[in-house]
Order: structure tokens, then C-alpha cells, then sequence
């Protein structure tokens, strides 16, 4: 080993990778997990809280994600501006609209650890609310994860073929007006 | 005026009383034109029926036949002695709300369920898949599946929201201002409890409560 | 008077007091503001550190296995498994390795950590056809090279 530098494995060792991940239908807490191990570092065997070893994580498709139950309707974010009665709570659904980063942005946030890295690694957090993506960062990009939940196929997407291999489960009366 | 003389069950009698408020409304004439093999004429049928009701207008007669098509051959089922299509293909406990291909030969192409009497149902899948027929409805699974709107109507553009598992139709469910303590939290509804029984392939179970 | 040390030769000079005061300052030198030099405050700080001391010796123990479990989480996670499965077959292979050593081969070695995975891997495979009914668990690694001998 003592034949050449190490200082390349070395700058090959911590170097950052950019990860991209495809939201449209997935639920932020699923992309905020995969986020999170990331940009800690977790995925990587040589881990250290201290290390600063992190990587870049790029979320296209924010404004298509997916909540499941009634969440739109029924969650609520809730923020304090710091003056009397400056308590304010807007629903997921309200928050989307005016924000479509702002759920993956807080869920991925909120699965950080609480100290001082966490700013510095929302920094290498980068969202986008559509799957438009600049070029200085599609350049950097190594690798794509797989999406965490399959998207169920619409009835549309189905081929006809497929419609009619599909078993007849009943068949209606002989004289059954259908609707 | 061509009335089936089959008088078997009470699924006849329903077919029949249709047809009636049919005639009595502005239709003039109703025929009933027998086998037709060109399925393919009308596209994909949502719904699995023999009897398809066609208007016609010439002039100022009306008219509406009533052309029975060919129901194409299915296998056999596993469990043909079964009543309920579900006991009879051995689909208990097997199916979600994803599986549209099977929840769509139960309902009507405005989306509504089938009736019973017709479908041969028992009452426990019955519910199962009303439940998944809303549950793939919200997630707008069933796109083509939805009433006509009237002559003329442009719906307003809404925001779309892609949602999944949702218990409560869109318009009733509320927000939920106080979560509550940590103790006694106030949960969302995911998913129906109606299907808890179904085949799970993982250790942990599903919550229904998040 | 038989002294052993240089120190304790000096220590035996001058009154008990002085020195007594001394050698608990030694241990609070380090410490931040007046701490480091009166006694009052420094007896209190140093007792406290000591505490904290004894303490952390386990805590650092934990500290080091829970660094260790997520470093070999991550390199199992490379390989399509996750931590519990990996450990608990290689447990059943009668592969004992602590995690120590384990995290060391992942950063160091990742090609015998690559083998350690698939070792898992094939060991879970076995136990699912023994679980469908197809084929009998091998009690371990050892005993099946003795089978195949």
C-alpha cells in the first residue's frame, strides 16, 4: 500500500453520491424515509454521526405524491408565528396547494435527528415539484431508487387482452338489461 | 313489444319491471332483436350484461331495442357448486381494492354497485366489494366508471389529490384540529376494517388507525 | 520510613492539607473557569466528573454496538437483506462473529462480508423449505461439513 497515495481512495471513500427519487404516487413518509437514511449516511458501511458522510438526494414529482385515508382532508400543519394569536393550522390539502415541496420538506425534516448537522443536510436535500430537473443536477446524478409502493394499475391501463383473459366471475340472467 | 316468457326467479321479474317503467316513460317501441355477435361495436361494455338497450331515432320515432349479446366462455370455477361468485372461484379474503378487473364486473358504468338479487352475492362479499369499489373510486381506480354528467355541464377544475385507502368520501371528512394527547391521540382511518380477514403476506399487521 | 515514589517521598513534607488539595486539582486542571483552581468548586466538579466517568464506561459500550449494528445494517442493506435476518441466520450457521468484527469485514473486507450475506441468504432459503416442508433444517455450518465429508 505504500507504493502509491491513498489520498485517491480516500477523496473516492467520501465523495457524494446524488441519489434520484421518482415521488408521483408514493406516500412523503416512505420518500422521507429513504431521504433520511441518505442524507445521514446510513447506507453506507464506514457510517459515523460525525463524519459528515451524506449523501445528495434529489425528489422529483412532489406536487404528485399520494396520501393515504383521508389525510388531504384531515391532517393538519400546524406553525406559531410567535405573536399573540399567531397560532396558525392549515389542512395537508391547503398546504399542498400553496407549497407542493412543503410535505415531502417537512416530513423529510421532521426524520432527521435533532442537532446541528440537520440544517446541512436539508441543504442536500433538493426538491422539485415536477419531474423537470436542472441539467448541472442531472449531470451529477449516479443513481435512481426504486419507488417504495407500487402504483395500482387503473382500469384504463389494462389492455383489452388482459380484460378479456380475466374470468367472468358471474353470469348475469339471460334477459338482464344492462346498465 | 317483445317480453321474455321466461318467468324463472325474481331476477326476471326485476329485468321486467325495468322494462316497464322503460316503456312507460317516452320510448314508443321496444324490441328485442335475438343474438347479435358484434360485441365489438360498442367498444369495451363496463358492465357484464346480455341484454344491451339501443336507442335509435328516425324522424320522430324512437326507437329502443333491447340486443342480447353473446356472453363469451369462462372457465370453470374451482368451486362451481357455490352460490357467491367470490365462494365460487375461491376468492375470499383474496382481493383489495387495487384488483379492478374483478371489482368492475360489479358495478354499473355510473360506478354504482349491482344489485345483489342480480350478482348472486352473499351479503358479507357483497359489502367487501362495495367497499373496495369506494376505495378504488377515491383512488381513481375506476376512471371510466362515473355518472353522466347533464347535457352541457363543464365540471369547475379542481386541484387533483392523489389519495388511496380512503375510508370517507372526500366531502364528508373533516379536519382534525386537535390531535389530543399522546395517550388518547385522535387517529385517521386508512383502509376498511371490513377487510381484516384478508390474506396477509407480511408479520405485521395493518393498522387501520394511523 | 520506607518510601517507594518520589511523589510520596515529597507528599510526607509539608502539612496534609496542602497536598490533599492538590491531588484532587490535578484531576480538575482541565476544567473550564474557576473550577480549575479553587478548591471548593473544583471538589464538587470532580466528584461529578468522576460519575459521569464510571457512567459512560457502559454508555460507551452501547455507543460502540449501536455504531456497529448500523454500520453492518447499511453493508446488509447493499446486499438485499436486512440486520436481524443477517444476524439471525448467521447465528444459525454457527458463525460467531461479534459485530465488531462483523462492521470491521463490511468497511475492510466487503467481499468476505459479500460471502457472510450470501452464507445468510442460502441459510434462509433453507429455512423456508423447511418451514414449506421440503427438507430438514442442518443444526449448523459445522455439522453439514461433516455431512458432506
Amino acid at each position: 500500500m505504500s507504493s502509491f497515495s491513498r489520498s485517491a481512495q480516500q477523496w473516492a471513500t467520501f465523495a457524494r453520491s446524488w441519489f434520484l427519487i421518482d415521488a408521483r404516487m408514493q406516500p412523503p413518509g416512505k420518500i422521507a424515509t429513504m431521504c433520511a437514511i441518505r442524507l445521514q449516511g446510513k447506507h453506507k458501511p464506514i457510517y459515523h454521526a460525525l463524519s459528515d458522510c451524506g449523501d445528495h438526494v434529489v425528489v422529483m414529482n412532489t406536487k404528485h405524491i399520494a396520501l393515504s385515508g383521508n389525510k388531504w382532508e384531515q391532517k393538519m400543519y400546524s406553525s406559531h408565528t410567535g405573536y399573540p394569536g399567531g397560532f396558525k393550522q392549515v389542512t395537508a390539502a391547503q398546504l399542498h396547494l400553496k407549497d407542493p415541496k412543503a410535505l415531502v420538506k417537512l416530513a423529510v425534516y421532521g426524520m432527521l435527528p435533532r442537532n446541528l448537522q440537520r440544517r446541512t443536510m436539508m441543504q442536500r436535500l433538493h426538491l422539485f415539484a415536477e419531474d423537470e430537473v436542472p441539467e448541472d443536477i442531472l449531470q451529477n446524478l449516479t443513481e435512481e431508487l426504486a419507488q417504495p409502493r407500487d402504483i395500482p394499475r387503473t382500469l384504463r391501463e389494462y389492455s383489452q387482452e388482459e380484460r378479456d383473459s380475466f374470468p367472468k366471475l358471474w353470469t348475469p340472467p339471460e334477459d338482464y338489461r344492462m346498465k | 313489444m317483445a317480453a321474455h316468457r321466461v318467468m324463472k326467479s325474481a331476477l326476471t321479474c326485476f329485468s321486467n319491471a325495468q322494462r316497464i317503467v322503460a316503456k312507460t316513460g317516452c320510448f314508443p317501441t321496444l324490441q328485442n332483436v335475438n343474438p347479435l355477435p358484434q360485441l365489438a361495436v360498442f367498444g369495451y361494455v363496463p358492465s357484464r350484461g346480455i341484454v344491451k338497450v339501443v336507442e335509435k331515432q328516425e324522424g320522430k320515432t324512437i326507437t329502443v331495442e333491447g340486443l342480447t349479446v353473446e356472453s363469451p366462455e369462462s372457465p370453470v370455477p374451482p368451486n362451481p357448486s357455490a352460490h357467491c361468485p367470490i365462494y365460487r372461484w375461491n376468492l375470499q379474503n383474496k382481493y383489495g381494492y387495487t384488483d379492478v378487473l374483478l371489482l368492475s364486473q360489479f358495478i354499473r358504468s355510473d360506478g354504482g354497485m349491482l344489485s345483489r338479487r342480480v350478482t348472486g352475492l352473499c351479503t358479507p362479499e357483497h359489502y367487501k366489494i362495495a367497499a373496495c369499489v369506494r376505495m378504488a373510486q377515491r383512488a381513481g381506480l375506476l376512471p371510466d366508471h362515473k355518472p353522466t354528467l347533464p347535457e352541457g355541464h363543464i365540471p369547475k377544475p379542481k386541484p387533483q389529490l392523489n389519495r388511496y385507502l380512503s375510508r370517507w368520501s372526500v366531502g364528508t371528512a373533516r379536519p382534525i384540529y386537535k390531535s389530543g394527547l399522546k395517550w388518547c391521540k385522535k387517529r385517521m382511518a386508512v383502509g376498511d376494517p371490513i377487510l381484516k380477514n384478508n390474506i396477509q403476506y407480511g408479520k405485521r399487521p395493518i393498522r387501520y388507525w394511523h | 520510613m520506607v518510601f517507594l515514589t518520589f511523589p510520596c517521598l515529597i507528599r510526607n513534607r509539608g502539612p496534609d492539607r496542602f497536598w490533599k488539595v492538590q491531588e484532587l486539582l490535578k484531576n480538575a486542571r482541565h476544567f473550564r473557569g474557576r473550577k480549575n483552581r479553587c478548591y471548593s468548586l473544583a471538589v464538587r466538579a470532580v466528584r461529578r466528573a468522576f460519575v459521569y466517568a464510571t457512567k459512560s464506561r457502559q454508555v460507551k459500550r452501547r455507543n460502540m454496538r449501536t455504531l456497529w449494528i448500523s454500520r453492518i445494517a447499511a453493508a446488509t442493506r447493499e446486499y438485499g437483506l436486512k440486520y436481524p435476518i443477517l444476524i439471525d441466520n448467521l447465528v444459525k450457521s454457527s458463525v460467531q462473529l461479534n459485530r465488531k468484527v462483523l462492521s470491521d469485514l463490511a468497511i475492510n473486507e466487503p467481499r468476505t462480508f459479500q460471502s457472510l450475506a450470501k452464507l445468510a441468504r442460502a441459510r434462509q432459503q433453507e429455512g423456508f423449505h423447511a418451514a414449506l416442508g421440503n427438507g430438514s433444517e442442518p443444526p449448523g455450518i459445522l455439522s453439514r461439513v461433516v455431512l458432506l465429508q
